[in-house]
């Protein structure tokens, strides 16, 4: 591309320029100048003469000279987001700041030029990989950002965990699976794509490659499913319609029952035009009311079988008006259903969905007091005065903590992390519009403590990884304190403005479930029913009257098609008591399931506080005599109360009957598992062999002594 | 035809077709390896997509070589 203008045409913007407040006044011809062929030394002259005509440069300008690469100075940027603030530092000659780098990398910017300008700035500072993540982050909506870091792109996929897929369609889907890998790469995976033959969708979800696919991808498109006949009148079409959904969902049932891997379909998008004019909501011809059909059946199908994870297609392009979802001279010229940005934002919805899929969730939502949790500041304007309610401006305030209610009812930990004065709390039963409890709570630290230092405690005490926080809090410093010196932490940017932020939480896809456990819901309770439990433990004489006064009981149980779900779950977020952290997911329990050889038990802990729920498991293989725990995990909630113990000689004692004669059991260390480091060994088990990390006990039947505790009552459930 | 609009276009061909040959008027879908029927949908994707502009059904059977291109992007005032 030309550097420069030619002379002619640098005479003309000098002019230009030596008039630029008229040419503000006018909002005339600083519009089409290409910043990047004007000098720098041009351009201070230009904002001086705008400051001695009194006028201020406006954002449009500031935001377009920074993108063309100049350095403006710093407090003409004082107002800008941080995006812009940090190319414009970048447009200088110091060495780039790595924390707002990786910071800026993870949002979503809106300026095209602006995130181009970004990646490249980001790449020739050395930034490569900073680059490379902020253009996969933004690349749905702005795919040339992907151009400057190709080279970086090949490199990096290298390094991340592989997914293979297979892609079935009844129209074409090769653009679409260009889309998909490059979605694949900015949610974390590598994928290695297969496209199933054109249109052969029902034949491939008949047989499918056992164990070939981690996952499939089922491709909807309203045209290649049915383009409707209006040869056939209503009932002979409606009639053609039915067989096809028949024989869909019966190839889809038939699919669950044979593969163990997940499948992903979207949903059909609504038709931006009507077939059937105002009649098109429910007249038997009209698109709409035969695509909601469509739907309806799949979304039956789905809540049936686990396996089926259903990609909202409406919710994947809402950003992008209905009229462009498609683009028919592709559709004419080779198939193509969806246009191309259409195409690129249900790839980035189908890549969030496996991230789900594979990656556990944050579980604890740690929510900051003054003007989050509600308006107003508690020491300053006293708890009446506190904004939540029914009016305006507080009724904002009541619907963010109404979605705060709503993430704990789907197995969210609340918790609050406040910088104030301790009596805040008293604002919960206080203030008669605040709609939370304090019980909503699972623990809070409202001091005046550094938050980064407080969430480190806060995770101590729920017995959680830092990684499984979301923080939220209105002040940028708060968030950008927490992002440097704990990023672990997710601190995703609150919006300024309390009205935007109920929608703005909804859509975190981060927080979104794929499937929702039954104890998903009641953890929050289970973890409630924890924290009473130790404030008796401080009251109780001795640890061991604690337990005895527990009542605890322990159900044991092998895996069923009900709690297989839970059972992987468990193997995805379980870190700290986990003997062996090998993350099995639901494909690979259901096999065992089905394995004879194979045993999957699970216990379920209770105690006169409440119910625990599914607690623990172990996956076990057996072979004659001999048997080896494979994996040993324990939820973290009922750590220090031997349940582990009682667990461990229930199911070895069962083992025995079984005729089984050694056990073999391993402890392989992460960096989160130390604490089962001497597990084995402490329930009486043999150290037999050490193999690389890997430590392996023996369990001799009627030798080593049995694991138990007298404070847990134990028995199988059959 | 601006120098810029020239340089976008190579820039375009070394994107989609990983193309760094000499790129003429005359540079045709023989001329350039990859420049099928399937990668022609790219190509038009990503021009629509580089310079702003929608390009007819008509306008994408057109394109027969790159001097095709560069008329076409004259038409939409790019």
């Amino acid at each position: 591309m030309a550097k420069n203008y030619s002379s002619e045409v640098e005479t003309l913007i000098d002019a230009v320029l030596a008039q630029a407040a008229a040419c503000l006044q006018d909002n005339a011809l600083l519009q089409s100048i290409d910043w990047t062929k004007v000098e720098g030394g041009k351009v201070s002259n230009l904002l001086q003469t705008l400051d001695e005509a009194g006028k201020k440069a406006p954002p449009w300008l500031i935001t377009a000279l920074i993108s063309a690469g100049h350095q403006i100075n710093e407090q003409r940027v004082e107002r800008l987001s941080l995006p812009l603030k940090f190319l414009n530092k970048l447009n200088g000659p110091n060495d780039p700041d790595t924390t707002t780098a990786a910071d800026v990398a993870s949002r979503l910017i809106d300026d095209n030029d602006v995130a181009l300008a970004l990646v490249k700035q980001m790449k020739a500072k050395g930034l490569a990989d900073t680059a490379l993540q902020l253009a996969l982050t933004n690349w749905d909506t702005s795919p040339r950002l992907v151009r400057p870091v190709a080279s970086e792109m090949k490199e990096h996929a290298k390094e991340l965990p592989e997914v293979k897929l297979r892609v079935l369609g009844y129209s074409t889907t090769h653009p679409f699976c260009d889309d998909l890998a490059l979605a694949f790469a900015g949610a974390g995976f590598k994928s290695v794509i297969d496209e199933a033959n054109f249109g052969e969708v029902i034949t491939e979800l008949l047989r499918p490659v056992e164990g070939a696919y981690d996952a499939y991808i089922l491709f909807l498109d309203a045209q290649g499913f049915h383009a409707h006949d209006w040869r056939l009148d209503t009932s002979a079409s409606m009639q053609m319609l039915n067989d096809k959904i028949d024989l869909l969902v019966s190839a889809l049932a038939s699919f669950a029952s044979q593969s163990s891997h997940p499948i992903f379909i979207n949903t059909l998008p609504l038709p931006p035009t009507p077939a059937v004019g105002f009649l098109d909501q429910h007249h038997g011809d009209g698109d709409n009311a035969n695509i909601k059909l469509v739907n309806e059946r799949l979304c039956e199908l789905t809540a049936q079988q686990s396996q089926i994870v259903l990609i909202d297609s409406f919710v994947a392009m809402n950003a992008i008006a209905s009229a462009k979802w498609s683009d028919p001279k592709m559709w004419f010229y080779g198939r193509i259903p969806y246009s191309a940005e259409a195409s690129r934002a249900l790839a980035g919805s189908f890549a969030k969905g496996w991230r789900a899929e594979k990656k556990a969730p944050p579980k604890v939502l740690a929510i900051d007091l003054d003007n989050t949790m509600w308006g107003g500041i508690f020491g300053e304007d006293g708890v009446h005065s506190l904004q939540c309610g029914d009016d305006f401006p507080g009724n904002a305030f009541k619907a963010i903590q109404s979605e705060f209610l709503r993430l704990k009812n789907q197995g969210m930990i609340l918790a609050i992390l406040s910088k104030n004065d301790p009596a805040a709390i008293t604002a919960f039963a206080d203030h008669p519009g605040i709609i939370l409890n304090e019980d909503d709570f699972v623990a809070h630290r409202i001091n005046w403590t550094p938050k980064p230092q407080n969430i480190r405690k806060l995770a101590t005490e729920i017995n959680v990884g830092l990684d499984s926080f979301i923080f939220l809090d209105d002040s940028p410093h708060e968030r950008e304190a927490m992002r440097a010196l704990a990023p672990e932490v997710y601190t995703p940017e609150l919006p300024d403005d309390p009205a935007q932020r109920p929608d703005w939480l909804r859509s975190l896809s981060k927080t979104w479930p794929i499937r929702l456990t039954k104890e998903d819901a009641e953890r929050s309770s289970m973890y409630l029913a924890r924290r009473k439990a130790s404030e008796m433990q401080s009251a109780a004489a001795t640890f061991e009257d604690y337990l005895a006064g527990l009542e605890q009981k322990l159900i044991l149980e092998e895996v069923s098609q009900a709690t297989l779900p839970r059972i992987a779950q468990m193997h995805q977020k379980t870190n700290q008591f986990n003997l062996t952290t090998k993350r099995f997911d639901e494909s690979d329990i259901k096999a065992m399931m089905d394995d004879e050889n194979k045993m999957v038990v699970l216990g379920r802990a209770g105690d006169k506080f409440g119910d625990h729920g599914i607690s623990i498991c172990a996956t076990i293989a057996i072979d004659g005599e001999k048997a080896n725990l494979k994996t040993l995990l324990m939820s973290c909630r009922v750590i220090g109360r031997e349940v582990e113990a009682a667990f461990l000689g229930a199911l070895l004692t069962k083992l025995g009957k079984r005729g089984i004669k050694t056990v073999s059991a391993s402890y392989i260390p992460t960096e989160k598992n130390i604490i089962v480091v001497d597990f084995y060994a402490e329930q009486g088990l043999t150290k037999s062999a050490t193999k690389g990390d890997e430590t392996i006990y023996e369990w001799h039947e009627g030798n080593s002594p049995l694991p138990a505790s007298s404070y847990v009552e134990t028995l199988w459930h059959s | 035809m601006s120098n810029d609009v020239r340089a976008e276009v190579a820039e375009i061909f070394e994107d989609v077709f990983e193309f760094e040959g000499d790129l003429n008027l005359k540079t045709a879908p023989d001329d350039v390896p990859g420049w099928d029927s399937l990668k022609h949908i790219a190509l038009v994707t990503t021009l629509e997509q580089n310079f702003d502009i929608s390009l007819s059904m008509d306008e994408m059977h057109e394109i027969q070589n790159v001097g095709d291109i560069h008329t076409i992007l004259e038409r939409h005032g790019a």
